[in-house]
């Protein structure tokens, strides 16, 4: 968009708008038979639009619509007949815009209503069409080709974390009008469930990113038999880490509860609060029962973070990118994991980094870019509480005693949480 | 069949639905269905609101809305048998707070990236310049074109009472007294667990056969942490909270905006850039 204009008190069309308006706050209405407003051309040779966003006022039945006619002198230039509140477009001849500063505009309205004449109003404007915008568009980007089917699309395959990292990377400016990320869930079939995928865009993609141990088996066969040969396929695990959550166990009461929580009330077990039994007492008194069992049963946190890490160098030896060394140095000082399995904003980026490196239609990322992208991202609300003894056992940087966890549509400290979870307490997404 | 709860409201409706159905004590006693006001088309009271959607339903929580009444309030109204229990609530809305709310061309062709409209942000969208620039823009050129607050918020007040007086209970008031003290809205029209709890009060206190003093206590504990509508939240602008005296108000605060959290600061930028983000 070339030029904003905002009508109304807040906007910047005080000085451009000629008789026929009564202006308010946020908007100006068009009243009477006719109003002109002069509107600053920048005088280049671009083709212009005038996009305006209009409501009338109507009266059902009996006026249902507000016509307008948009004229630069004598010539008409378009010509409405507005409802509801909608986007209208003017396009403007080159004659009109080419090396010229400003464009006089008249509207005309024939349809002027006073709302005092039929609703409970003592309004007495002959009010018609209520303007609250306008934007000078150039007409390519008016009538923008898309994405088309002609891109070059990089498939990323695999759950949640393979959506993540395809929204990532579509949200980055080198790839815009130059290559598409396309997520492909390989938890379903992807023959029955999305036939136009197989013999489609999956077909003709890129390169491929394949998010490891997850998915269906057949539906991950089934991508790699129809890439075309030579296809790029990377390969990726998405590591996860139990040191920070020491007491990680199954829970019985975490079975599906319908609708209410599909996976479970609480789905990452606690084997010390598990085993309390919260009826009938303070949650002081709970709180206390649950740190002193904690620090009495804390198990080797030591031997924890050996076995995450024998796991994340298992991994890099499979994939195509390396995360074990990079996870190591950092899980103290960056939030790497919300829980167990659940990569933070900064894992995630490191994810999205080491797949960018590869060769793709945009060409190089700068690292940039990749930080506005990111932004303030918080990653999934689903952040499993870490227990102070073990924040203070590995000198976590990021962990402060009052730390608020957000736990989907909560937020949560770690004793509020631990209380919800020994008394196994209902809680709103 | 389990007793129903119909609720017909905007988004704020479906606050109260979700709210209804996490209850331990309705649980398997009473279900919550909800006809979004604001979304549903005339098509649907035939396909998806006809008698069997109808069949379960012993009460009726309804939003109302100032003028004159809608034809979906209409068919609402046409399939409620005469007498039917209907408690009506009022919506809670607060555009005093967000005093730039007005206009952005950008919309009309991308609705739903940021659809809560800033005029200065729209104005300042076509213009260059780094970060600091732009920002220092819209902060001067926001204290130069702000508002009356006060008359602002008289003029939502008016609204309140509007639509207070067509509902079976105030929450104009309640507003008015504590949105200086606790954040009551997200956005102009999303609000937080601190309004959806009274909102829900009040209407467990109208709705015939329930045990308030339970069910008000399991509503409390369900929203104590519970951060209301916040899938999108609109900065408020810092001279905004000065002027209206707003004592929650934190400079610092970090806003939630999809899969962000983002300072005013970030948030304008990103609003005057319509920067893409991330779920």
């Amino acid at each position: 968009m070339k030029s904003a204009f905002i009508f109304g008190h807040s906007g910047n069309l005080q000085d451009a708008l000629g008789p026929g308006w009564s202006v308010e706050d946020g908007y100006a209405w068009a009243v009477g038979a006719e109003s002109r407003l002069t509107l600053a051309l920048p005088g280049d040779d671009t083709t212009y639009v005038l996009r305006f966003v209009v409501h009338p006022l109507i009266n059902p039945g009996v006026r249902d619509s507000q016509r307008a006619i948009f004229k630069v002198g004598d010539a008409i230039l378009a010509r409405f007949a507005i409802a509801e509140r909608q986007a209208v477009e003017i396009p403007l001849p080159p004659a009109l815009t080419s090396g010229v500063r400003s464009l006089e505009l008249t509207v005309e309205h024939p349809d002027a209503m006073r709302p005092a004449d039929f609703q409970a109003s003592s309004d007495l404007r002959w009010l018609t069409l209520c303007f609250h915008s306008a934007g000078l568009i150039g007409a390519d980007e008016a009538s923008p080709a898309g994405d088309g089917p002609n891109l070059p699309v990089v498939l990323v395959a695999g759950g949640i974390v393979a959506r993540q990292l395809a929204g990532i990377a579509s949200a980055l400016p080198n790839f815009r009008g130059r290559a598409a990320f396309r997520y492909v869930d390989t938890a379903t079939d992807i023959g029955s469930a999305e036939p136009g995928w197989a013999m489609g865009a999956v077909s003709g993609a890129a390169a491929c990113w394949l998010q490891m141990e997850t998915g269906r088996a057949s539906t991950i066969e089934g991508l790699g038999s129809v890439l075309l040969p030579g296809t790029a396929i990377r390969r990726f695990g998405v590591p996860h880490m139990r040191a920070l959550w020491p007491f990680l166990s199954a829970d019985a009461r975490a079975v599906p509860e319908g609708d209410l929580y599909p996976s479970a009330r609480y789905r990452f077990g606690d084997r010390i609060a598990a085993g309390i039994r919260a009826a009938g007492m303070s949650d002081d008194a709970l709180f206390a029962l649950y740190e002193a069992a904690g620090a009495r049963d804390m198990p080797d946190l030591d031997a924890l973070l050996a076995a995450d890490v024998a796991d994340w160098e298992r991994l890099d030896g499979q994939s195509d990118i390396a995360l074990a060394a990079f996870l190591k140095n950092n899980f103290r000082v960056e939030r790497l994991f919300l829980a167990p399995s659940v990569p933070g904003p900064a894992l995630l980026r490191a994810l999205a980094e080491r797949l960018l490196a590869f060769p793709l239609p945009g060409g190089d990322v700068p690292a940039a870019d990749l930080d506005t992208v990111m932004e303030g991202y918080m990653g999934p609300r689903e952040e499993l509480p870490v227990h102070p003894a073990v924040a203070s056992h590995f000198g976590l940087a990021w962990w402060h005693p009052d730390l608020s966890y957000r736990w989907f549509g909560n937020r949560l400290s770690f004793r509020d949480y631990m209380l919800g979870y020994m008394r196994w307490a209902a809680w709103r997404p | 069949m389990t007793p129903a709860i119909l609720i017909y409201g905007n988004c704020q409706g479906e606050e109260l639905m979700l709210t209804g159905r996490y209850l331990p004590s309705f649980q398997g006693r009473v279900a919550f269905k909800w006809i979004p006001s604001h979304k549903v088309s005339a098509a649907d009271w035939d396909t998806l609101y006809g008698p069997d959607f109808m069949r379960d339903v012993v009460t009726v929580w309804e939003q109302v809305e100032a003028g004159p009444v809608s034809p979906h309030r209409a068919a609402l109204h046409r399939l409620l048998p005469a007498g039917f229990p209907v408690v009506k609530f009022p919506p809670l809305s607060a555009l005093f707070l967000w005093p730039f709310s007005g206009a952005d061309p950008r919309i009309a062709a991308d609705p739903d990236r940021y659809p809560w409209p800033d005029s200065v942000g729209a104005v300042l969208s076509t213009e260059a310049g780094d970060d600091d620039t732009l920002f220092d823009r819209y902060m001067t050129m926001t204290a130069e074109r702000m508002p009356d607050l006060e008359r602002r918020l008289r003029m939502d007040a008016a609204r309140w009472r509007a639509t207070d007086a067509l509902a079976d209970f105030a929450m104009g008031p309640w507003v008015e007294q504590n949105f200086r003290t606790t954040k009551l809205f997200h956005t102009s029209g999303h609000i937080t667990a601190a309004a959806t709890v009274v909102l829900f009060k009040n209407l467990l206190r109208l709705t015939h056969g329930l045990n308030l003093a339970a069910l008000a206590q399991e509503a409390h504990a369900l929203l104590r942490h519970h951060r209301g509508q916040d899938f999108e939240c609109v900065p408020i602008h810092p001279l905004v909270a000065r002027n209206l005296g707003l004592t929650w108000y934190d400079l610092d605060a970090r806003y939630r905006w999809h899969g962000h959290e983002w300072t005013f600061r970030q948030y304008i930028l990103h609003y005057i850039r319509w920067a893409p983000y991330l779920d």
